[in-house]
């Protein structure tokens, strides 16, 4: 499993190459002032949730797909190595925002260290749900069709939120739901929530799992 | 001795076509030549002995063992690289060695040298013969008991042929060894596999030694009369022009002792797979 963890590593190696050309540039422009901190590890937690797409479509370009198929791992074990390649990225993305969170808290900037926080929680916990959702997807239909799926369905979601959320009071709904805590509970609910976040939106990666594995499992090349 | 190849009643079955019933068998030490016209099944058989394609009904058994046990044992070589172009001998080496667990890195270095492979240059710098060649290092460098090679030697000029063919016969030199080459060049099979099966849009329309095949079978030419004298149970397939008119007979000898008067020459896999794809069937 090891084996094909490294080959996609390898494989995305050009890859990963121009993001820490483009992160580079990312932050002497966040340290110039030009974009906020938030901006910038929030851009590359995005970038990381990218990521599934580039690693098929490596896979589908070079036909590794029967050969992968034919190597003596487990079915199972090849969709693990594919998300655990993908946590292994997002990790490195956690490791950037603690870092950026970090040089706040040490500077004095409690400010813009909370505001780093908060934007690199959110998008790494989106970056989460992404991959949750799609490598089932792209397990199912490959990469292009599954990108394709994807947006659809973001772009349902969005207008679901603009037409229920906003003109039909969602808002009021969702704050409602805090209505019978006490204001301390509140504080201290809104304190953990960012990591809640995280934490939920990482779990859902455990269904995700089985189900690509259930997929996979049947898949013929 | 254990059978290199076992497959009994497989079928895989697609809306527009059928592969099998098939069933096969490779004694330790030899190589198995597997031709057939474009589409007839080749590849579909390969990839249902080693799981990638999965089959409707029938057992496939590598190596006295269900193939699931015995993929770590068996060497696999497809029609085209398959490695990532950006990746270099080495990469492969890294990854390799961290999913065969016989994964023999000497060995490996041992063949890109031996095939003349820089160990550092990117796979995309490669032509298609060594492509090919690398396929066929990692297939080996892990010291397989089986070598299953989908179209391995297509495209390759016939030096490059000769070297891999080479290494082939030295690979089953050792009986516990076996061989399954799909090609459609049918010169590089008369000179190297043991065994021939023919499939024909999914079945298996001929197997066997292949001496014994190619001194069973025989190209009859003669003329329209003739043609008509003869049992149409003595004959495979025809074929008419304007200007010959061939047979394919089944039984050479048998052929000639019944009809003295009619010459019966010596048939190539080529010609028996053109009479059988293209002949009158009779």
């Amino acid at each position: 499993m090891t084996g094909l963890i490294l080959k996609d590593f390898l494989g995305l190696r050009n890859v990963l190459k121009s993001y820490l050309i483009i992160l580079a540039i990312y932050v002497a422009l966040t340290v110039l002032g030009v974009w906020t901190p938030a901006f910038t590890t929030g851009f590359f937690a995005v970038m990381a949730a990218m990521l599934p797409f580039t690693c098929f479509n490596v896979d589908h370009a070079a036909k590794w797909e029967p050969y992968g198929a034919a190597l003596p791992v487990n079915r199972n074990r090849t969709v693990c190595a594919r998300y655990l390649t993908l946590l292994i990225m997002q990790g490195a993305v956690a490791v950037l925002e603690l870092a950026t969170v970090g040089a706040f808290w040490l500077m004095g900037d409690l400010e813009e260290a909370l505001s780093s926080l908060l934007a690199g929680c959110v998008c790494l916990g989106m970056g989460a749900v992404l991959n949750a959702i799609i490598l089932p997807l792209i397990y199912r239909f490959g990469a292009e069709r599954a990108r394709v799926i994807f947006y659809a369905a973001l772009l349902g979601l969005i207008g679901l939120a603009v037409l229920w959320l906003v003109p039909l009071g969602g808002g009021e709904w969702l704050m409602g739901l805090l209505a019978p805590l006490e204001e301390g509970d509140v504080s201290a609910l809104l304190a953990a929530l960012p990591f809640l976040f995280v934490a939920v939106c990482f779990l859902l990666l455990v269904p995700s799992y089985f189900i690509s594995c259930a997929i996979y499992r049947e898949k013929e090349f | 001795m254990t059978n290199s190849i076992e497959i009994r009643g497989l079928v895989k079955e697609y809306p527009d076509f059928t592969l099998g019933p098939i069933d096969l068998t490779l004694p330790g030490g030899a190589i198995l030549g597997l031709i057939g016209e474009n589409g007839a099944g080749k590849t579909t058989l390969m990839r249902c002995m080693l799981g990638v394609t999965l089959p409707n009904a029938g057992q496939v058994s590598l190596l006295g063992r269900p193939w699931e046990e015995a993929k770590a044992d068996v060497g696999v070589v497809m029609d085209d690289c398959f490695f990532y172009e950006q990746l270099r001998p080495k990469d492969v080496d890294s990854v390799l060695r961290r999913v065969y667990p016989t994964w023999d890195g000497g060995l490996f270095r041992e063949y890109l040298d031996k095939f003349a492979l820089p160990e550092k240059k990117l796979i995309k710098e490669f032509s298609r013969g060594m492509r090919m060649k690398l396929s066929l290092a990692s297939a080996l460098a892990h010291r397989p008991r089986l070598l299953l090679l989908d179209e391995a030697t297509a495209g390759l000029d016939p030096v490059v042929r000769d070297e891999i063919l080479d290494e082939f016969l030295g690979f089953v030199s050792d009986e516990d060894h076996g061989i399954l080459i799909s090609s459609h060049i049918t010169s590089d099979l008369e000179k190297a596999a043991d065994y021939i099966a023919y499939l024909h849009h999914g079945k298996l329309a001929l197997y066997g030694e292949k001496d014994r095949l190619l001194e069973r079978y025989g190209r009859l030419a003669c003329t329209r009369e003739d043609l008509a004298s003869i049992d149409k149970n003595d004959l495979v397939a025809v074929r008419r022009s304007q200007y010959a008119t061939e047979g394919l007979v089944k039984d050479r000898a048998a052929f000639a002792s019944k009809y003295p008067g009619l010459a019966v020459e010596p048939v190539s896999l080529d010609e028996i797979m053109v009479f059988m794809e293209k002949g009158e069937r009779l």
